[in-house]
């Protein structure tokens, strides 16, 4: 590549960083339920990203870049508050407060609520695939997880959040088959 | 009845329908089943719906109003040598691209770690308010930090060379007078400009103290390897 291809490519990478930040932002948020920790999440990965974006080797990944430096922000802010705790751990977070069954609150909140109170695993990988449409295979690189593992966080956190959000209606009957082997 | 018994379609296969993450074959299977059975239909739009509500519940979320982090190159673009060929190309065509690469980072310190308290200040254009601007802030520089032990380099070229060229400089007795003035502070015209003016017939006279015997661009990347501080003109107004 030519110097000035170089400059170019630098330039427009830079931009496309720029341009993220409300991308990354509706996705911290939905990790974190919380705006302001969510701004800081994205001003950090924002900042390393600028920093780091000579270290990007294939400039085709940029996006699934962008959220594995957000993830470890994530992972790290999360340690740094709770050192002992299991990052995989499956339990929710926290019980649905009563409000959240019984208020009719209008669908953002309501939506925000119910995701709050998903698994923090699952928030992880439901916000990338339902919000940013990443693929699992993508998802699986950005958490550094099997992606066999992404799919049934996803579904369990699909489950979770029609549970909380319908509460009135049960799920059709799951069936339980064999494993699934019909990936991409 | 199809071949695929609908007691086939666990979940999670679901789950990859809606997501688009099946084979053609699977798809295709999943899309012929729902047809005929209306339980799987609602199966999968109880959890599409999940898509819907997360856009509702996030789409219009938006992060306050920040600016860009500034950035800090690491010191190993200096290092491997990039930052010298970016430098030697911006310098050598004379096109600004240096102030361009500059402009884009929104600062213009290259080096990691760089001391304030030695700068070396880049001119490459002939505008006279450039001119200004920089004698402005060498001078404002050193007045502030007169007790600091602050060293300060004016390095000329291309157009910039005006400045420092007896024929064409407007500020020919102000130069001087910083130079008479402050022990700390060089003005260096760039060997390689001087060497096309000349070329070109253009008498290339500097004032009096003004240094030459380098190209720019050498003297810059030898600088900032010894960690001065990196501004170019266009950037001043910034401060």
């Amino acid at each position: 590549m030519g110097l000035i291809s170089c400059i170019n490519s630098g330039a427009v990478l830079r931009r496309r960083i720029a341009t993220s930040r409300e991308r990354l932002y509706r996705v911290a948020l939905a990790w974190c339920g919380d705006g302001m920790l969510a701004d800081d999440l994205v001003q950090e990965t924002l900042s390393l990203a600028l920093q780091k974006v000579h270290q990007l080797r294939d400039k085709e990944r940029l996006n699934a870049w962008l959220y594995s430096i957000l993830n470890n922000r994530w992972k790290q802010y999360l340690r740094s508050r709770r050192p002992h705790e299991d990052l995989d751990d499956e339990r929710p977070c926290e019980k649905p407060g009563p409000d959240l069954m019984v208020d009719r609150l209008e669908i953002v909140s309501r939506v925000r609520a119910a995701v709050a109170v998903l698994p923090l695993e699952q928030r992880r990988v439901l916000a990338l695939v339902d919000l940013e449409g990443f693929s699992y295979n993508d998802v699986a690189e950005i958490l550094e997880i099997p992606t066999g593992t992404v799919m049934s966080r996803l579904h369990r956190a699909r489950k979770g959040l029609v549970k909380l959000l319908e509460p009135d209606e049960t799920m059709p009957t799951e069936v339980t088959g064999p494993s699934l082997r019909r990936v991409k | 009845m199809s071949t695929m018994d609908k007691e086939t379609w666990d979940d999670l296969t679901l789950t990859a329908y809606i997501d688009g993450e099946l084979d053609d074959a699977t798809h295709n299977a999943v899309l012929s089943a729902m047809e005929y059975d209306k339980a799987l239909s609602e199966r999968v739009c109880r959890l599409r719906r999940t898509k819907d509500w997360m856009h509702a519940g996030y789409s219009s979320a938006l992060p306050p109003q920040r600016t860009l982090p500034k950035q800090h190159p690491s010191a190993r673009l200096l290092r491997n040598g990039l930052a010298a060929s970016f430098i030697a190309l911006a310098i050598g065509i004379g096109s600004g691209l240096l102030g361009y690469v500059c402009a884009e980072r929104g600062a213009t310190t290259l080096a990691e770690n760089a001391d304030p308290n030695r700068i070396v200040l880049h001119i490459d254009d002939s505008d006279p308010q450039h001119f200004g601007q920089l004698l402005d802030y060498t001078e404002a520089f050193l007045q502030e930090h007169r007790d600091s032990g602050v060293q300060v380099e004016v390095v000329a070229n291309a157009g910039g060379l005006d400045l420092l060229r007896v024929d064409s400089s407007p500020y020919e007795q102000r130069v001087k007078t910083l130079t008479e003035n402050y022990t700390n502070v060089q003005f260096i015209a760039c060997m390689n400009a001087i060497r096309n003016l000349t070329a070109a017939g253009i008498d290339a006279t500097l004032i009096d103290d003004v240094h030459t015997g380098e190209t720019a661009v050498d003297h810059i990347v030898k600088r900032m390897n010894q960690g001065w501080t990196y501004r170019k003109v266009d950037s001043l107004s910034d401060i």
